[in-house]
């Protein structure tokens, strides 16, 4: 059972494509960053692939959208083209509770990169590479272990730890468990001949 | 049971972490100072070379911890039982936590793996080498990580603390620990003191993985050997 059969769930998520669309056409960068981050807690929670793709999906929007210099390049109207009616498909699907129809929506905004070509292909397709991994950090973030986490973005535990290695995660005092003077010696004691 | 004198078990993320910084050719000389066994269970190995073998961006460390394999530093282990008590383990963890009368996956096979191969072992010392926080936070500070998921989820958190009995006592080391003793015993060479080395390797751990706060790092620098 999908999260997004909760009706709950499924009103955020036509909420959040709504305004998605609004973003698009306004190239609000910030806000739809804002929204990446709304599926994010249900994601932690139902372990949602669903909820995890419309993260990673508005999320990379906004990072296209943040480069400027891709908008020059001859193929960008047409990707953009794409990737909006791909929006307002999925937006129509899930009113309609359709979730079959939903799916393949979001699959079509990142295979809307296969229209493309030269740099601009691999520019987006990197940018969705490292949306995914972005929001598997925040998924980790929440308390969710690395392999976990990795399985449900369909990443590397290498690309993940690389990732998080860079953020404050680490720093969280809630995550220091035991002194450090004390897991040295549990260390060094373990060393130790019998 | 599996009867070994002193052990040590590998979780992904601290091969992982090392794999990324160069630093797994520690765990050989380290291994003969322990005079114990280093193992990591089938889905570890998976993780850590047959996944990242299927790409290319990390084929090159899946090799080098490959390389390990082959000349019998880490030892894979799999057995039915370790599989069984691994379903206990997955059961257990992933009914600890619940919101919203859901219960919250916390870990995956791997981390359980880990566990059930600590649970089963019987040996005198034995310990999970473990960069990742969650995991550790599971079995040393359950209720900071009860704290963490409702701090997280903007949602009440219930804890079902029969379930985190299970994973009391369990030990667990970091690669910071292990490159630690590394340094201490001559294993990493640099050319600088104490604390500029150990600041050098912790940080690098840090940025690629291991779970070591900045608070800790600073607190190592001031220990001295």
């Amino acid at each position: 059972m999908s999260v997004l059969e909760k009706e709950e769930e499924r009103e955020n998520v036509i909420d959040i494509l709504r305004k998605t669309k609004k973003a698009m056409k306004t190239k609000d960068v910030v806000l739809l960053k804002e929204l990446s981050s709304r599926t994010i807690h249900s994601a932690s929670i139902y372990k949602d692939v669903d909820s995890v793709m419309v993260a990673v999906v508005v999320y990379a929007l906004s990072k296209i959208l943040e480069r400027k210099k891709y908008t020059t390049y001859k193929d960008w109207p047409k990707f953009f083209e794409k990737v909006n009616k791909a929006i307002e498909k999925a937006l129509i699907a899930i009113e309609n509770k359709d979730l079959k129809t939903f799916r393949a929506s979001l699959k079509e905004i990142r295979s809307a990169v296969n229209i493309l070509s030269g740099r601009l292909k691999k520019y987006i397709k990197e940018v969705f590479r490292k949306a995914k991994i972005n929001k598997a950090s925040r998924i980790y973030e929440h308390g969710i272990s690395a392999s976990q986490t990795a399985k449900l973005l369909g990443i590397t535990e290498f690309e993940l730890a690389e990732y998080v290695g860079n953020t404050g995660i680490a720093d969280v005092d809630l995550s220091i468990t035991m002194p450090i003077e004390k897991r040295i010696k549990l260390a060094e004691s373990l060393f130790e001949e019998e | 049971m599996i009867k070994t004198n002193k052990a040590l078990i590998f979780d992904s993320s601290a091969i992982i972490t090392l794999a990324l910084n160069d630093l797994l050719y520690i765990l050989k000389p380290l291994k003969q100072l322990f005079k114990g066994s280093f193992f990591i269970p089938e889905t570890v190995k998976k993780e850590v070379i047959d996944t990242p073998l299927k790409g290319k961006r990390f084929a090159l460390e899946a090799l080098n911890i490959k390389l390990l394999l082959d000349e019998g530093t880490i030892e894979e282990i799999s057995t039915k039982e370790i599989k069984n008590e691994s379903v206990k383990v997955l059961r257990l963890a992933n009914t600890t936590y619940k919101v919203n009368n859901q219960f919250i996956s916390i870990i995956h096979e791997g981390e359980a793996s880990c566990l059930a191969l600590y649970k089963l072992l019987d040996s005198e010392k034995k310990a999970i080498v473990c960069d990742e926080r969650t995991t550790r936070m599971l079995c040393e500070a359950p209720q900071n990580l009860k704290e963490l998921l409702q701090r997280k989820l903007h949602k009440k958190v219930e804890m079902e603390k029969e379930n985190s009995k299970f994973f009391e006592k369990i030990n667990l080391i970091r690669s910071s620990e292990l490159c630690y003793i590394a340094y201490k015993n001559g294993i990493i060479k640099l050319p600088t003191n104490y604390v500029k080395g150990i600041e050098a390797i912790s940080y690098a751990l840090k940025f690629k993985g291991c779970a070591i706060s900045t608070k800790e790092i600073e607190a190592m620098k001031r220990l001295r050997f």
